[in-house]
């Protein structure tokens, strides 16, 4: 981690992707045969999303500081789709509103890098296959202070859709003082 | 031109990290109570600036300066809050409380095994920091 006195521009290290799919695919294989219940699986794939959801919201922040306060559900759902999902997925996702409530918005990606080589046997209709990205939104909404719930719309092999809604505002913590 | 003091609060209001290059004041209240002390100020001096505003819009605290020093301050979306104390006529500080922002995002946010919100125990980002601070031209 070197750095030059100006504001230094973050190398992107470049991966083999199918490297990157096969690793998640091994991941969900494990999963199901550790668990072996495919609504177990989701809940776990949700859980590792959501983990590493919080820590991607500050790396996201710190490496464009020119994304400023998002003040409505529209300015976020840009934010992710054009923004977030390029940096770390390599796609970009298209946002849609129709038939949605005024706190909603879904996600469609142009095409999702976890499933490229994926086609779900009848045996695992249950699974959804991309729940870690809905859980990666639900953690870095978090980390913004935004409780959403994301959900997996539809997947491999349509394209994938999330559909984002938000609940509240989550509030600030004030630590406690002498007096309480 | 020198930078006195700088103190890192977690979005619970905790101090996870301070460091210090100058102080010539000694406190005299123990260190607990210096950090809720500073804490508590940023927080309200946030609330007021948000209840005063005459123009719509977030408001973002950025400085205040004393005839001795200036507290510069950043605060991100996450909630993490950059205090940092500097000369008055010190520059270039909120391009060092964004640099001093990635070395935490890459030594401690990117760490899995590492608790975010837990005061910061990594050697690695209290040595990077002290090399950045040192070579900033605010530096005495």
């Amino acid at each position: 981690m070197s750095r030059s006195s100006k504001q230094a521009v973050p190398e992107v290290k470049t991966m083999n992707a199918e490297l990157f799919t096969l690793t998640y695919g091994a991941l969900v294989v494990d999963l199901l045969k550790d668990l072996e219940s495919e609504e177990e699986v989701n809940i776990q794939l949700q859980k590792i999303g959501y983990n590493i959801g919080v820590r991607l919201a500050d790396d996201l922040l710190s490496k464009n500081p020119h994304i400023g306060r998002c003040t409505d559900s529209h300015q976020i759902a840009e934010v992710i789709s054009k923004q977030a999902l390029k940096a770390y997925l390599g796609v970009t996702a298209h946002v849609s509103l129709s038939n949605m409530l005024p706190n909603e918005f879904s996600l469609i990606l142009d095409s999702n890098p976890l499933v490229e080589f994926v086609e779900i046997p009848p045996k695992y209709s249950k699974l959804c296959y991309s729940q870690i990205i809905c859980g990666a939104i639900h953690g870095a909404l978090e980390a913004l202070h935004l409780q959403v719930n994301a959900v997996l719309v539809s997947d491999v092999p349509d394209q994938t859709e999330i559909r984002v809604k938000f609940i509240r505002i989550l509030r600030e913590y004030m630590p406690t003082g002498d007096e309480d | 031109m020198t930078l006195f003091n700088f103190y890192l609060f977690n979005p619970k209001g905790e101090c996870i990290c301070y460091k210090e290059w100058r102080r010539d004041n000694p406190c005299d209240i123990p260190q607990e109570g210096e950090f809720q002390l500073v804490f508590g100020m940023i927080h309200s001096l946030r609330s007021f600036a948000q209840k005063i505003v005459t123009r719509d819009g977030q408001q973002q605290i950025k400085y205040f300066k004393t005839s001795s020093y200036k507290m510069n301050y950043m605060e991100t979306a996450t909630g993490l809050k950059f205090v940092l104390n500097s000369d008055p006529d010190a520059v270039g500080i909120p391009e060092l409380l964004r640099e001093i922002y990635s070395i935490f995002v890459a030594t401690v946010i990117k760490n899995p095994l590492v608790d975010i919100e837990a005061p910061v125990a990594s050697s690695l980002f209290h040595s990077k920091v002290d090399e950045l601070i040192r070579a900033h031209q605010s530096f005495a």
